[in-house]
């Protein structure tokens, strides 16, 4: 497990998370580069199709942020 | 005259019983058509008269219609034979297309089947497996399978069974292409005429053996729909047809009970279950509570991989 | 387009007059030019001299070459001319070497600007409370002392501990800590602040749940208090969940706090409730420090001209209570007097009313619009994609291999163009991108650049000025969420931005053209509610010049108001209400409708249309806005003997005794506080009974000062500048006595005098027995009905029946359906000037509607497909109301689906992912566009 890199993604709400994203980098944090995120407008959005689709397609987990 | 070749799989001849419920109009059209093989009306030998072919044979026809999913290993032999005689293959019936009820094997391994049916059902006197291999008895497939998982299916109708009225039209338009046959790819809830007036605060889920709140003296449109009152009712995953070409109200509904979503998910590709689940969280209900969520949501469309051992 | 932004600007000189003021502005130079600055930060990377940081409350270092906190707007850099070692020296400029885009100038230079202006509005802020000559408290000679703006930092995710509480002495997480609260608030002997800063109360109650919620395990946590007020808006309910939780509130004032041992923590002695000694060690402790009027107020004042109060904040009114003493300049904010961030908002909003208001006249004189090319039809046409990858300086390309990049892009589906640009927001770039659009007939654009959050709509005007669709661009954000974030590892950087790309373009080449959505707006408003908020609302829509209606349920305007006698500053109400009354009786843009009810609203912002009851006979109304102010009522009590003995009164009963001065031949008076107000039935503060009382108990003072005047109560909540009238009561001689809930005071009435007994906890809890010629209950104030209204309209109510504003912080005056405004009792319990702000502050957010004919819309809503069955799961999961159901027939027979309404969509897609069955997506956010996004994302492994 220790050289285990998941592929995530995550679905970020546009107004905080995403938008916490950018704050992040405009703060030089650091974080793992793992996670491929999907902008959408509202984690409401996020259709549980979606998540099962991204598990089946091989990520190893889905993070929805909002 | 265009050849038809009939099978039924892992089926349980309610199809073949809707083909026959065609009634008038399939009287008018058994003049065009030659069925060259059903076996549920006509005894069929595979290995010839006297069992003295070496191959299963299945006469060549224009159309071939399969009822029944795959679970064993003589429906897949059967099925490829199938596909390689007619040019038209057709899935008749959602377990030809989904799976169907028997794909609700798929949630438990075959040992664990046969455990059960040899030895741990209530109404069973213990005893041994079958001998499959001196008795010739077809041997268990891992899964129960929906036809296109194995061969190209050309037609799919769906239903448990599917309306004659699906079938007459399929039929009609392989004779006439002017006849285009257009199967509905709405929901259950397109042809549903019960009042909708608020999905939010379902509550507890009622049961099926419970009765739903309505007039027996007034229409279907009169009554409000099940789902709001609390039925877990799948018409709003489940593909529309059920009550023919009439366009009147779904039958469950009209006999005043929820769909169980008999004609398979609304959309080919997508699973009712995760579909289901996810607008049951949004207006409020907690699908964790549910009872036996998977063989409930899915009990129509096990196959293509949906319902699987779990652990 | 409209607001001209100067920073680093100081006021020097405001000559001329309403309508027509020059203002002096001079601006300190920044050194950076802020048309070249990418804010990508490598001028303070460099920068060489570290100095203290003032976000950070000096916790921590920033550079010369700085911003002051991430979210700045502007985001652009400055040189801090005071410590720039090349400004102050002339060495160095390691900065100017480093500046992708040569921004730093280094002669830059002073300016001084005249600006034209109608009205002039003062927002300064205010000062903190600097507690460092308040020698008991140690501060800043003991590390573990800390003010509650250093405390914050402490807490802050983006402090300079990053979230994880440390103390300063040694760097340990605090187990016990202490919260003092009235540091430089409520205190004449020391500070000569009398006022309370109304604020110290909750924010120390919310960073002790917030140190809760940062550390682990059971944390010690007290509060130390005077009074706790937490009179605002579901504040007194957060209070009794941080009671619950744990937090222990404790009332004193501490004298002396001592370094603890070793040199950690602090040593606090205070005497309790009873009068007892207490000393208690604390790993940490936290000094609630006030509001002050800000540093440079007086001369502010001298240069515009205006007059301030006796503690620097502006000197108002109670009936326009943003407006300065001098005509046409306007003050918002903290500036008028300590208040929270909802007030706050409301008063700048206010003010903004007050100058529009004033400018009516010239309105729309100076605004700007663009005018876009002809947009190009691309139906039918194969994606053609151009991709263009910025390096932004060394911001991307110093982490990310673009070149690598760009060409791993020009290898995907769709892909026709990739350009590799330095800087892809630079305005030569854009001319280039239209450029390359017109010549390589590209329809989808993609930006591998920084967010989409702050760059999407310069490359969407981009795309306009080309003649493409503004919507036919996805940006992929390699700077922010890659290069910035991951510059320890340029290789999985790479591999993550080729994966960004590669998901952009996936989406971009299922990208569709939208279209421009407006809806006509009805210039025209409705006022619910004829009393003072109505009414003020609904004088200043019409002076603003657009026609109102407003309705009124009762005979006559003027509601409350009629019952009130004075204001906490001792202004007389009557005459301000006739005066009102008769401005928009006779306002020719207003139509006042009495005895009248709203029956029916259909439609959404811009066109609402409304059936009217009035007096039994109906009329239909149309209208763009609406402000509701169907206003509140006292509560009649049934508790204390109210009803039993006309000695007990309620405060606007009592009032008409005390205007008639039947009062005066009373020895005795009890006041008996949060009556029906902080209970389990209704668990808020009622906010104006407190001072309502006092007032009453000062002005029977005033009639008979040897009359013995006891205040019940729970807690005294005059906030604000209203602390004066609590501390001139108590010089009266009036008596304030403690009760808890569980120990309500007993009251027995029988004949002209009523009987109170209560215990009394400064006396050790005994029972004090008061016979009193009258009773006064300040009862709480209770919203009118608006089960009704709320219904016709979907908008929501709290538990306790107030209407809910969209959100209760930042946007207090809108209620959650567009459109639609709120003013006075039936948002909350509040005080006449409040109520007035809050009415203005409707004014201008109404205002912003009805200035124009058409309200343009965002195109990204929801859209109803094909496969729609009218299942109508997804009607009540619509946070805003905006989808409903409809039949059709098709082929004779009859179908349902829904139908959304594009001016109440938000286009957050929540019936998107209810939706079992593809029957509504949301434009720009497609299932498929986002299934595209993910399967891109995964194509990789």
């Amino acid at each position: 497990m220790a050289d285990f890199e998941p592929t995530i993604i995550g679905f970020l709400c546009n107004w905080c998370a995403y938008a916490g994203g950018d704050l992040a980098g405009v703060s030089r944090l650091k974080y793992p580069p793992n996670m491929r995120a999907v902008r959408v407008m509202c984690s409401g959005m996020v259709h549980p199709d979606l998540v099962v689709d991204a598990l089946k397609e091989g990520a190893d987990g889905v993070i929805v942020m909002g | 005259m265009v050849k038809i070749a009939e099978e039924w799989l892992n089926s349980c001849s309610g199809c073949e019983i809707a083909i026959l419920n065609i009634g008038d109009v399939l009287v008018d059209l058994l003049p065009s058509l030659e069925f060259v093989h059903i076996p549920v009306l006509i005894d069929k030998k595979y290995y010839g008269q006297t069992g003295e072919g070496t191959e299963l044979d299945i006469p060549e026809a224009v159309v071939g219609i399969v009822s029944g999913g795959v679970k064993n290993e003589e429906h897949l032999e059967v099925l490829k034979k199938m596909r390689e005689r007619v040019q038209i293959l057709i899935a008749l019936g959602t377990c030809a297309t989904d799976g169907g009820i028997p794909a609700l094997a798929n949630m438990y391994s075959n040992d664990e089947i046969r455990d059960f049916v040899y030895r741990e059902s209530p109404t069973t006197v213990d005893g041994p497996d079958p001998d499959v291999k001196n008795n010739h008895i077809p041997d268990m497939l891992e899964k129960c399978s929906a036809l296109d998982e194995h061969v190209k299916v050309d037609l799919k109708l769906p239903g448990c069974p599917p309306h004659p009225d699906w079938i007459a039209a399929a039929i009609l338009s392989l004779l006439d292409e002017k006849n285009v046959l257009e199967l509905p790819e709405k929901s259950v809830c397109d042809t549903c005429p019960t009042i909708r007036e608020r999905k939010k605060g379902i509550g507890d889920i009622k049961r099926m053996l419970e009765t739903p709140d309505y007039d027996p003296e007034k229409p279907i449109s009169d009554m409000r729909c099940l789902l709001e009152q609390g039925f877990m009712c799948l018409g709003p995953v489940t593909k529309a047809g059920c009550s023919g070409m009439s366009g009147e109200a779904p039958r469950c509904i009209s006999a005043r009970v929820p769909c169980r979503g008999c004609y398979g998910p609304v959309r080919d590709d997508r699973i009712p279950l995760v579909d289901y689940v996810g607008a049951l969280a949004t207006v409020g209900y907690d699908p964790a509570r549910m009872p036996d969520r998977r063989g409930y949501l899915c009990r129509f469309n096990g196959g293509h991989g949906v319902l699987k051992k779990l652990g | 387009m409209n607001i001209e932004l100067h920073t680093l600007a100081e006021v020097q000189n405001v000559s001329g007059e309403e309508g027509n003021f020059t203002v002096t502005v001079k601006k300190a130079p920044r050194y950076v030019d802020m048309e070249k600055c990418i804010a990508c930060g490598e001028c303070a990377a460099k920068c060489p001299k570290k100095v203290d940081d003032e976000y950070q409350a000096g916790l921590s270092k920033r550079k010369a070459a700085y911003i002051p906190y991430g979210q700045s707007v502007p985001l652009k850099y400055a040189l801090d001319g005071e410590n720039c070692i090349m400004i102050q020296k002339g060495k160095c400029g390691a900065c100017e070497q480093i500046c992708p885009t040569q921004a730093i100038k280094f002669d830059d230079k002073e300016e001084i600007l005249d600006v034209n202006v109608g009205s002039v509005i003062l927002t300064p802020g205010f000062k903190a409370f600097d507690p460092v000559d308040l020698d008991y408290t140690y501060y800043k000679k003991t590390p573990d002392v800390v003010t509650s703006l250093e405390y914050e930092r402490l807490l802050s995710a983006s402090g300079p501990c990053a979230g994880h509480l440390v103390r300063p002495s040694d760097g340990k997480e605090p187990r016990k800590i202490a919260w003092l609260q009235c540091v430089g608030s409520r205190d004449i002997n020391r500070c000569g602040n009398g006022f309370c800063s109304s604020v110290c109360c909750m924010y120390a109650i919310k960073q002790s749940v917030i140190t809760a919620e940062h550390t682990t395990g059971d944390i010690d946590q007290t509060i130390l208090y005077m009074d706790i007020r937490s009179h605002g808006k579901e504040f007194d309910k957060y209070y009794e969940s941080a009671k619950k939780g744990g937090i222990n509130f404790v009332q004193a004032r501490p004298h002396t706090i001592l370094p603890g041992p070793d040199g950690n923590g602090a040593i606090i002695q205070y005497a309790d409730k009873s009068g007892n000694m207490v000393e208690e060690v604390y790993d940490l402790v936290v000094l609630s420090i006030g509001l002050q009027a800000p540093k440079d107020a007086q001369q502010l004042s001298q240069t515009v001209g205006f007059e301030l109060n006796k503690y620097g904040f502006v000197e108002a009114t109670s009936f326009e209570p943003v407006s300065t003493t001098k005509a046409g300049v306007f003050s918002s904010g903290a500036f008028n007097a300590p208040m929270d961030i909802p007030q706050a908002v409301t008063d700048a909003s206010s003010a903004a009313a007050n100058a529009a208001v004033m400018l009516a006249e010239s309105r729309g004189s100076m605004t700007q619009d663009k005018v876009w090319p002809e947009e190009r039809d691309i139906a039918g046409e194969e994606a053609r994609i151009g991709v263009f990858v910025c390096s932004c300086g060394t911001n991307i390309a110093g982490t990310v291999d673009v070149k690598a990049v760009s060409e791993y892009a020009s290898s995907l589906p769709g892909v026709t163009l990739v350009e590799n640009n330095l800087f892809t927001c630079s305005t030569d770039t854009q001319d280039l991108i239209a450029a390359k659009i017109k010549e390589n007939n590209l329809n989808r654009i993609v930006v591998a650049a920084c967010t989409p959050r702050t760059h999407e709509p310069l490359f969407k005007e981009t795309l306009k000025e080309a003649g493409l669709n503004e919507y036919l661009v996805e940006m992929a954000n390699i700077r922010n969420q890659n290069s910035w974030v991951h510059q320890d590892n340029p290789e999985k950087a790479t591999e993550k931005a080729k994966d960004q790309v590669r998901m952009a373009v996936a989406k971009a080449a299922l990208l569709q053209p939208l279209s421009k959505m407006s809806v006509d707006v009805t210039q025209k408003a409705m006022v619910v509610g004829g009393g003072m908020s109505g009414m003020t609302s609904a004088l200043g829509i019409a002076d603003m010049g657009y026609d109102v209606v407003l309705l009124e349920k009762s005979d006559m305007l003027g509601g409350n108001a009629w019952a009130l006698s004075k204001t906490w500053r001792g202004e007389e109400i009557k005459p301000e209400v006739e005066k009102l009354v008769a401005k928009v009786e006779n306002h020719d843009k207003i139509t006042i409708l009495k005895k009248a009810m709203l029956k029916t609203a259909v439609g959404s912002v811009g066109n609402f249309v409304s059936e009217v009851d009035v007096d039994g006979e109906t009329k239909a109304v149309k209208y763009g806005v609406a402000v509701v102010a169907t206003g509140g009522k006292e509560y009649k009590p049934n508790e204390y003997a109210y009803g039993e003995s006309d000695r007990v009164k309620t405060h606007l009963e009592f009032d008409k005794m005390l205007d008639s001065g039947a009062t005066s031949s009373a020895d005795s008076v009890v006041f008996i506080q949060c009556v029906g107000s902080r209970n389990e039935e209704r668990p808020y503060c009622s906010r104006v009974c407190c001072t309502h009382t006092v007032e009453s108990a000062i002005r029977l003072k005033e009639q008979k000062p040897e009359m013995s005047v006891f205040v019940l109560n729970r807690d005294i909540r005059t906030y604000g500048l209203r602390e004066d009238l609590y501390t001139k009561a108590r010089q009266l001689g009036v008596i304030f006595v403690k009760y808890t809930l569980d120990a309500k005071p007993q009251v027995s009435a029988s004949g002209d005098s009523v009987s109170v007994k209560v215990a009394d906890p400064m006396l050790g809890g005994r029972e004090l027995d008061i016979k009193a010629d009258y009773l006064v209950l300040a009862t709480a104030i209770v919203p009118n009905e608006t089960k009704e209204l709320v219904e016709l309209y979907k908008c929501a109510t709290g538990d306790d029946g107030f209407l809910t504003e969209a959100h209760p912080k930042l946007r207090p005056v809108d209620l959650s359906v567009d459109g639609l405004f709120v003013a006075g009792l039936c948002h909350y319990p509040k005080p006449l000037d409040e109520a007035i702000g809050q009415a203005q502050a409707a004014t201008s957010r109404a205002g912003v509607i009805l200035a124009r004919t058409e309200l343009p819309l965002d195109s990204i809503k929801s859209e109803v497909t094909e496969l729609c069955d009218g299942c109508a799961l997804c009607v009540d999961t619509c946070p805003y109301n905006a989808i409903s159901l409809e039949s059709y027939e098709d082929k004779g027979k009859e179908h349902r689906r829904i139908v959304t309404d594009k001016a109440l969509c938000k286009g957050c897609g929540v019936c998107m992912a209810t939706c079992p069955k593809g029957g509504v997506e949301v434009n720009g956010f497609t299932m498929d566009q986002l299934k595209a996004q993910v399967t891109s994302a995964l194509a990789g492994l």
